[in-house]
């Protein structure tokens, strides 16, 4: 019996050193298809949230995406909703729209921006709203995560902050949603 | 230095070669994929960090001054990092700053000092409050599930040890702490050793609260040589602030006066964060009057007054248990010739015996300190303590 827990401690250690080396090439993988199958997904107060509806326009689209809350009373963010303009090169260089964020067939807002070639140019947007559940924006730059208009990828990204908590909800269901594909993870080998 | 001082006892070159093998086999299947990287500047940095690392390896095994050759390691990474990510972030950003865009495409490389404030929010809500990605992508290798893959790994296979090894920023710490000759302040109290528990545990509830990650954006120190929040307004002025304050008063200035790594010991959440996660009892050091009791010892066979008020406080750590195995001549083989008389502190009639002086515990110190006892015990006839039968 005396030597056997010898051999199980340095059988254990050498496991231990065979799965460190395993662990970054095989197990990397699985560990983060692992934690995407959890249905995780970065707080929308980032990404925007998911899109609800697309607009079409000659030569681009306009994306609505679902509005954002804060989470908790402490968030500090106020509610918006983000719209897209996409792609950002097909863009004529003025931009007046008029978009309807709920469906309702009655626009909600009237945006305007310059849109100029170089992409490191600073963008100001003008934000009319046409309901009152809109907040105005006169010349904004990107002061804040609600309030903003930047170029991302290949879009130019507008948040609209909102003036209740409880306004409106941009309805997923009344319109057809096209589904954004994303590019693929990369992998280790 | 007494006459009586022995080097520790070196490896020969063909064990230590043998010993080494293991870890430059593994270490070239890590900068496997920086050797197929096209271009000759990136193989030659690949090259000479993996000879480095395997040298500096080779260096511990041989010597067995695995302390020495680790923090040459550890400061090198320490400050060298930086150097690499910052210049990544120039080259792909043109700043060091993190302009909004970046964070609404989900670009911020993730870091893992973040976990501990995302655990809660993302247990909750399933929602993770980090501008970055889930999965890597080409414009964001260093995605969350990387990232907490990478650390779940070395939590389990290092625990601590990451601390000493694997943390991108102790280094820093570490490198200044080792260039002065004398530390100025040497005494803290050791209640300050708790304020990394009280900040972890502050961050991760307001992370909650405020659903943004509080320490990343008020308090990491290591946003002066990474990266921070594009300056655009008084708050983020402020947060910059902090940033740089909190970098050159803990990591430069603290280090230097004290000879500690000072950020980590006295705020570094997340060093705290491996130690709450580890309490498993199967890895649980014994309890110390257990111990004592399993060791058949009386309180005078105890060290020191450390070890005695630590076993009567019922504190459990690896420090105490070491102190009190000591006790039974268990230390490794081969570190048992190492014993040298020590210094005798102080002059004339302030003069102190070495055994009385040595206090803080490390192997070669707890060596000193038995030796010591030996030679005590003869003097003083007290029979030495045998193991239980």
């Amino acid at each position: 019996m005396k030597p056997l827990k010898p051999i199980l401690g340095y059988t254990a250690a050498g496991l231990t050193v065979a799965a460190t080396v395993l662990t970054p090439f095989l197990l990397m993988n699985v560990f983060t298809r692992g934690v995407a199958a959890t249905g995780l997904r970065i707080d929308p107060a980032y990404t925007g949230g998911e899109v609800v509806r697309e607009i079409a326009r000659p030569g681009y689209r306009v994306r609505v995406h679902r509005e954002v809350h804060p989470q908790t009373p402490l968030q500090r963010i106020q509610p918006f909703v983000q719209v897209d303009w996409t792609p950002a090169a097909a863009l004529p260089p003025q931009i007046a729209d008029e978009v309807d964020l709920d469906g309702d067939g009655a626009p909600d807002l009237r945006a305007r921006f310059a849109v100029p070639r170089d992409p490191d140019a600073e963008l100001r947007v003008d934000v009319e709203p046409l309901t009152a559940r809109l907040k105005p924006m006169r010349g904004v730059g990107k002061p804040s995560f609600d309030t903003l208009i930047a170029r991302v990828g290949d879009s130019i990204v507008v948040r609209v902050p909102l003036t209740k908590f409880t306004g409106f909800r941009t309805a997923p269901s009344t319109l057809p949603v096209r589904p954004v594909p994303r590019p693929p993870p990369e992998t280790y080998p | 230095m007494s006459d009586l001082a022995v080097t520790p006892v070196s490896r020969g070159i063909g064990r230590s070669l043998l010993l080494t093998l293991p870890i430059a086999l593994w270490a070239l299947l890590m900068f496997s994929r920086a050797l197929q990287v096209p271009g000759t500047a990136p193989k030659l940095a690949a090259l000479l960090t993996f000879f480095f690392s395997v040298t500096l390896f080779y260096l511990m095994v041989k010597t067995r001054k695995t302390n020495r050759w680790r923090r040459v390691f550890f400061a090198t990474l320490g400050f060298l990092f930086p150097v690499g990510f910052v210049w990544e972030l120039i080259a792909l950003r043109g700043s060091m700053s993190i302009p909004m865009e970046k964070m609404i495409a989900g670009d911020t490389p993730f870091c893992f000092m973040v976990i501990p404030m995302i655990l809660l929010p993302a247990a909750l809500t399933g929602t993770v409050i980090f501008p970055g990605s889930i999965l890597p992508t080409a414009s964001n290798p260093h995605s969350i599930a990387v990232m907490i893959g990478l650390w779940l790994a070395a939590t389990l296979v290092l625990g601590k040890a990451w601390c000493a090894y694997g943390c991108f920023f102790g280094g820093i710490e570490e490198g200044v702490a080792a260039l002065p000759r004398k530390a100025r302040i040497r005494k803290i109290d050791s209640r300050w050793r708790l304020v990394p528990w009280a900040v972890l545990a502050a961050i991760v509830l307001l992370s909650l609260a405020t659903f943004a990650p509080t320490y990343c954006e008020w308090l990491c120190p290591f946003k002066t040589v990474t990266e921070f929040a594009e300056v655009r307004s008084l708050e983020t002025a402020i947060q910059t602030g902090i940033f740089l304050s909190l970098f050159f008063g803990l990591v430069i200035v603290l280090p230097w006066l004290t000879k500690k790594r000072t950020q980590c010991a006295f705020f570094c959440p997340f060093g705290a964060f491996p130690v709450a996660v580890q309490q498993d009892p199967r890895v649980r050091h014994p309890h110390p009057a257990r111990e004592v009791q399993r060791l058949r010892l009386v309180p005078e066979q105890l060290p020191d007054h450390g070890a005695q008020q630590a076993v009567g406080r019922g504190r459990q750590g690896a420090d105490q248990l070491h102190a009190l195995r000591r006790l039974r001549g268990r230390l490794p083989q081969g570190r048992r010739g190492v014993a040298h008389q020590g210094h005798t502190r102080g002059r004339g009639a302030r003069a102190r015996p070495p055994a009385a002086s040595v206090r803080r515990l490390g192997l070669r110190r707890h060596v000193r300190r038995q030796h010591h006892r030996r030679r005590a015990q003869q003097d003083s006839g007290i029979p030495r303590v045998g193991r239980p039968s």
